[in-house]
């Protein structure tokens, strides 16, 4: 599933098959998506989950040991670095210290061969898009870290690639400036119609900016969708965890009957939509979880006796750890809702709820 | 500002073992040559005093250094060991970056290693290593014995008695000095720098040239420095490989000094090598002064 691109779009990287070990380490396993023209792409998952060796080999930057990575149409395996029509943006920046904010993003244009004042033209350009441009004559080392990813974001956009990676954009700057980059580099990727691909550990990060996220685990890509997709239906364990912490149960399966399944936690039963998946586990993410005073019920909804072992607040929400006869869950509670609410303090019983159709069948 | 007592001790150690000898050496080089024993006749003598010494220096003999000027032996010596010198840095330079290059892109553990193998030779006698390339170089020797063996020459090659074989002793002699400093830049690279060039276009070979080797002109100057300085006042390495028509300032001050008795002559001639050479530490002062104002 996924491997089909966003409909209307022609493919422009077609990752088929694609095998890296370095040594013993298996780094990227069996991987295959495409990412579409002009679309904004991430790669997701925790350090050593194979993102990087991915984006890496797109770029050129060690082969692929089975499988081959096309580029328009056209199969770039074996295509040294240079060649590609692929830029990219380092996670350290790696700007030339040496050279200037100028001299830095001519760099690409000058070993294409631009001649000098078109040169100069497009380095403006690119030094304005990103509100450098006063910047030009600046020594790198005197630039904020702010500063430094705009011009090395300038220095990958000039070249008008037609892929652009960037690898961990956002882990070096601080978590303000994080969010108004994020939509900053958005709106230029909207504005110059080039396909980005982004690499992040950052769900929020990858949720916010992707049209499309493709989230790894151990060098395999687990789900690939949109941001809505993974958080609403995503298909494994792993993947309701990773995206938006979900509560991850194993239920007790009774019994299938034309698509739905009859399950029961902590002995409670409930019915659900399963399809044709026979062997699953449920997940319920926190905010759908009602927290009731006891003996309260709700009908429709599965309802079970709990404790309230941790409450901790967190600004928007309340986040309380309660234990059921069997299981440990995460709920949410809104602190806006507050006033109205019912907020016990740890150790106090209560009972917690939530509606059949809440519950997402996770079929890995 | 509290000068702490630990910091006297190399001070004392350049006072006692640089200043004093220097100032021996302006001595004499300011001196005449004389039958005597020592045989030269003071400029100063110790005893003077401070007034007479002043006295004495409005009228100072410079016909050590105009001798030197008028006899085109030691001009030639100089610009012949200029120019010896000059070769056997280049050469060094050829073979040491790469080596340098290799050692800071190896595998961390091993790069120590491969360190300690560059400066292990130096654990020999310096005069032991340079007889030894007498037994490689000379006309019977290994090499072109090894040579003739495969067939590959009839007669032998004259790698030994003339410029040739001097080069390669300084290649030889100075290499750590080289790969040295030049590791010590190129091991603080950060090499995506080199990955960022080929991402945005250059080939390995345009990388190379464009990002890493000018990030490396420092360590290169002080391994130029390092290499060129002694080599130009190099006297082993000319006697036992040169052969007898070489001519360097470091034999030439030699045979002054040993075989004319003419130390006021050899000490002028020191005191010129020694202005020479500081010319181009003053440069690179000047050039790191401009660096760290831009």
């Amino acid at each position: 599933m996924g491997t089909q691109g966003v409909t209307g779009r022609p493919p422009l990287v077609s990752i088929e098959h694609v095998s890296q070990s370095f040594g013993s380490v298996r780094a990227v396993e069996d991987v295959s998506l495409t990412i579409c023209e002009g679309e904004f792409f991430a790669l997701l998952g925790p350090s050593g989950s194979g993102k990087t060796s991915l984006m890496r080999m797109i770029a050129g930057f060690g082969e692929p040991d089975r499988g081959r990575i096309l580029l328009a149409g056209e199969d770039v395996t074996r295509v040294p670095p240079h060649k590609r029509p692929v830029n990219m943006m380092f996670q350290n920046y790696a700007l030339f210290p040496h050279l200037n904010v100028f001299e830095n993003v001519a760099f690409g244009l000058r070993e294409e061969g631009v001649p000098k004042p078109e040169r100069s033209a497009r380095v403006d350009e690119a030094l304005r898009l990103v509100q450098m441009q006063s910047y030009a004559a600046r020594r790198t080392q005197a630039l904020s870290g702010g500063q430094k990813q705009r011009v090395a974001l300038a220095r990958a956009i000039v070249k008008r690639p037609k892929l652009l990676l960037l690898d961990e954009p956002l882990a070096a700057l601080d978590r303000r400036l994080r969010e108004e980059t994020q939509e900053e580099l958005k709106h230029l990727q909207k504005s110059l119609g080039i396909a980005f691909l982004v690499v992040t550990h950052d769900q929020d990060e990858a949720m916010m900016m992707a049209d499309r996220i493709a989230v790894m685990s151990a060098g395999r890509v687990l789900q690939i969708g949109t941001p809505a997709d993974l958080y609403e239906r995503p298909v494994s364990r792993a993947v309701a965890r990773f995206i938006g912490d979900a509560n991850v149960i194993e239920p007790e399966i009774r019994a299938h009957l034309d698509g739905r399944a009859l399950v029961a936690v902590d002995g409670t039963p409930f019915e659900i939509a399963t399809g044709s998946v026979r062997d699953f586990a449920i997940g319920v993410r926190p905010e759908k979880i009602r927290v009731l005073e006891p003996y309260v019920s709700v009908p429709g909804s599965v309802t079970l006796d709990a404790s309230v072992e941790q409450r901790l607040y967190r600004g928007d929400v309340t986040e309380l750890r309660v234990r059921t006869a069997h299981h440990v869950w995460r709920a949410a509670i809104l602190n806006a809702s507050r006033r109205t609410g019912f907020m016990p303090e740890p150790g106090e019983r209560i009972r917690i709820a939530f509606a059949p159709d809440d519950a997402m069948v996770l079929p890995e | 500002m509290k000068i702490r007592p630990v910091i006297l001790i190399p001070f004392l150690w350049l006072a006692l073992f640089f200043l004093v000898p220097l100032t021996i050496v302006v001595r004499l080089a300011f001196s005449e040559s004389a039958q005597a024993r020592p045989p030269y006749r003071p400029a100063f003598a110790w005893a003077e005093g401070w007034p007479v010494w002043l006295e004495k220096a409005k009228s100072l003999s410079l016909g050590n250094f105009e001798a030197m000027l008028e006899e085109t032996l030691y001009i030639d010596a100089l610009l012949s060991s200029a120019g010896l010198a000059a070769n056997g840095t280049a050469l060094v330079l050829l073979i040491a970056y790469p080596l340098a290059y290799a050692i800071a892109r190896a595998p961390r553990d091993r790069r120590v290693l491969l360190l300690t193998l560059v400066v292990v030779p130096f654990w020999t006698s310096f005069l032991i290593r340079i007889y030894a390339w007498i037994a490689l170089l000379k006309p019977e020797g290994l090499i072109n014995y090894a040579l003739k063996s495969f067939g590959l020459i009839d007669a032998p090659l004259p790698l030994f008695g003339n410029h040739l074989a001097i080069v390669i002793g300084i290649a030889y002699s100075y290499l750590p000095f080289m790969v040295l400093p030049l590791y010590a830049t190129l091991e603080k690279l950060d090499w995506s720098l080199e990955e960022a060039a080929r991402d945005l276009g250059a080939t390995r070979l345009r990388a190379f040239w464009r990002v890493t080797f000018p990030q490396t002109l420092r360590g290169l100057i002080v391994g130029i420095l390092l290499v060129f300085v002694p080599a130009l006042g190099e006297f082993i390495i000319p006697d036992l490989l040169g052969g007898s028509d070489t001519l360097m300032i470091g034999k030439v001050m030699w045979s002054e000094f040993f075989g004319n008795r003419d130390w006021p002559m050899a000490a002028a001639l020191a005191m010129l090598l020694l202005c020479l050479l500081a010319i181009p530490l003053v440069i690179l002062r000047m050039l790191e002064d401009r660096r760290e104002t831009a």
